[in-house]
């Protein structure tokens, strides 16, 4: 009886938060959310990390800003310019060149140390500060 | 941080052929867990890197620059992977093509019904209102997209009300609140990155539970609801002497700062024609990108003068205006796909009662 009971509270709990939802939908569903885990998290790793590594490469804390606000302003332009024409060129085909970029821009990341190679790189292949460590770098270095 | 804002076409266009994929009624449950996906990849991917890097430089055989370095090309193999998800998506993730609607229109009225559907179909604004519909391969020649009237004042509205938001999140984004415990209350980094470790996965659990709650009460309300204690606990952090109240009201700013998330997402959906939400999600993360830019400058100034308190309470008033004006603008907001739905159905109602007609 107790083991019945225990059923029907898990099952009425993966109702509620809706994991029937998850798991009964559709095989293209649950490669989106596989696709986001896996961006999102080479995104953690490499926000993380963005701001140390251009200061081991030498660049001021100025030239970090600069690199911060840049790539922010170009992302925003690219995105926004990629998500009109995404159903009119059709949406995988951004998807797989968005993820494209994404690899080739993290190739130019771990091949060239140079500045301006890599706020290009950033811009295209979408590799953004997070937010936040952004402010962090700024609050530091102007303090 | 509680925006949750990424910079990125991707999300846009994820979001918009999740909400094709998904039927209506799960669809906030898909947000949620789309919405969950993507914390704990993020927090995954932070905690790994972080670890791989220290046990690289540990060793003291790589360099900082190698090291990095190293995280980049994994980075490039995760592209691939991602690449490689994204080639196995299928067809019916692309707009639905929009010769299905115009055979609607021609058999209808070749049938002649008594009217009852005509006008409801006229709704539809790509639709023409003559029998004989433009041939589909015009419309497929333009790859801009085309907003109808409707949805640019809803666009309008909701990019008004989600910038507000968003310069609310970003006068008190992460970094400047974990400056703010550690100036005012001397706290060490540790438990710092410990609370906010906390507060994270507080806050991605109750994506979930907003997605429960937004069955039963509506998107609107359970964004509403949600957001709005979540604002006044963030006005009241700098209020308390005692670290231990100003963490309380942390934590429980947490439990419910990213509730909105997914609903939001879901409603933005639901607001706007299924062919324009790529198109309207891109300009509203554009939107709330720009905003958010704007916060941590004037925080900065503020803390410079002393002043940080002011940031929070302002932030928290802020967020409270956005919860205010989503309640006024858009409660017994009918969705888009309501609307297309034949008249019988009076009541289809997005912000919270079903069609059974209980709230």
């Amino acid at each position: 009886m107790a083991s019945q009971r225990m059923k029907t509270l898990l099952s009425n709990a993966a109702e509620e938060l809706g994991v029937l939802s998850i798991l009964h939908s559709s095989r293209d569903t649950k490669l989106l959310c596989l696709q986001r885990f896996t961006r999102l998290f080479a995104y953690g790793a490499s926000t993380l990390i963005l701001a140390l590594y251009l200061s081991s490469l030498g660049t001021s804390d100025a030239g970090i800003g600069l690199f911060m606000t840049l790539t922010l302003l170009g992302d925003v332009v690219i995105s926004f310019l990629l998500t009109l024409v995404a159903d009119g060129l059709g949406r995988r085909r951004i998807l797989i060149l968005g993820a494209a970029l994404m690899s080739a821009s993290g190739v130019m990341f771990a091949i060239s140390g140079k500045y301006w190679v890599l706020v290009a790189a950033s811009i295209f292949g979408v590799i953004s500060p997070r937010y936040v460590a952004a402010c962090l770098y700024i609050q530091k270095a102007s303090s | 941080m509680s925006s949750g804002n990424e910079i990125g076409p991707f999300r846009a266009i994820e979001e918009s052929t999740l909400a094709q994929l998904t039927p209506t009624a799960i669809r906030s449950d898909v947000f949620a867990w789309y919405t969950l996906f993507g914390n704990a990849g993020t927090a995954c991917g932070t905690m790994a890197c972080g670890w791989v890097v220290q046990r690289l430089l540990s060793r003291g055989q790589w360099s900082e620059v190698s090291a990095y370095r190293f995280i980049f090309a994994v980075y490039a193999v995760l592209g691939l992977l991602k690449l490689a998800l994204s080639v196995m998506l299928s067809d019916k993730c692309e707009p639905e093509p929009p010769t299905q609607q115009y055979q609607e229109v021609v058999q209808l009225d070749s049938v002649e019904a008594e009217g009852l559907l005509s006008d409801d179909e006229d709704i539809e604004e790509e639709t023409p209102k003559k029998p004989e519909a433009p041939p589909p391969e015009m419309k497929r020649r333009s790859i801009w997209p085309v907003i109808s009237p409707q949805s640019q004042s809803t666009l309008f509205k909701l990019c008004l009300l989600f910038a507000v938001d968003s310069l609310a999140s970003g006068l008190a984004p992460l970094s400047w609140m974990t400056y703010f415990f550690n100036r005012k209350f001397n706290l060490p980094e540790g438990q710092l990155g410990t609370l906010f470790f906390v507060t994270n996965i507080i806050s991605s659990i109750s994506n979930l539970a907003a997605s429960s709650l937004a069955k039963r009460i509506g998107l609107i309300k359970t964004m509403v609801f949600t957001h709005l204690p979540s604002a006044i606990f963030l006005a009241l952090i700098p209020l308390p002497s005692t670290a231990w109240l100003a963490m309380t009201f942390l934590i429980l700013r947490s439990c419910t700062q990213s509730m909105d998330q997914a609903p939001r997402q879901a409603f933005l959906a639901a607001a706007v024609l299924p062919s324009e939400r790529t198109a309207v999600m891109g300009f509203v993360n554009v939107v709330k990108t720009l905003s958010q830019s704007g916060g941590p400058v004037a925080t900065g100034y503020l803390a410079g003068i002393g002043k940080f308190w002011i940031a929070f309470l302002v932030a928290g008033a802020m967020k409270a205006s956005y919860d205010l004006g989503m309640l006024k603008m858009f409660l017994g907001y009918k969705s888009r796909e309501e609307e297309d739905e034949t008249g019988k159905r009076v009541n289809g109602r997005v912000d919270g009662e079903t069609e059974n007609g209980h709230a």
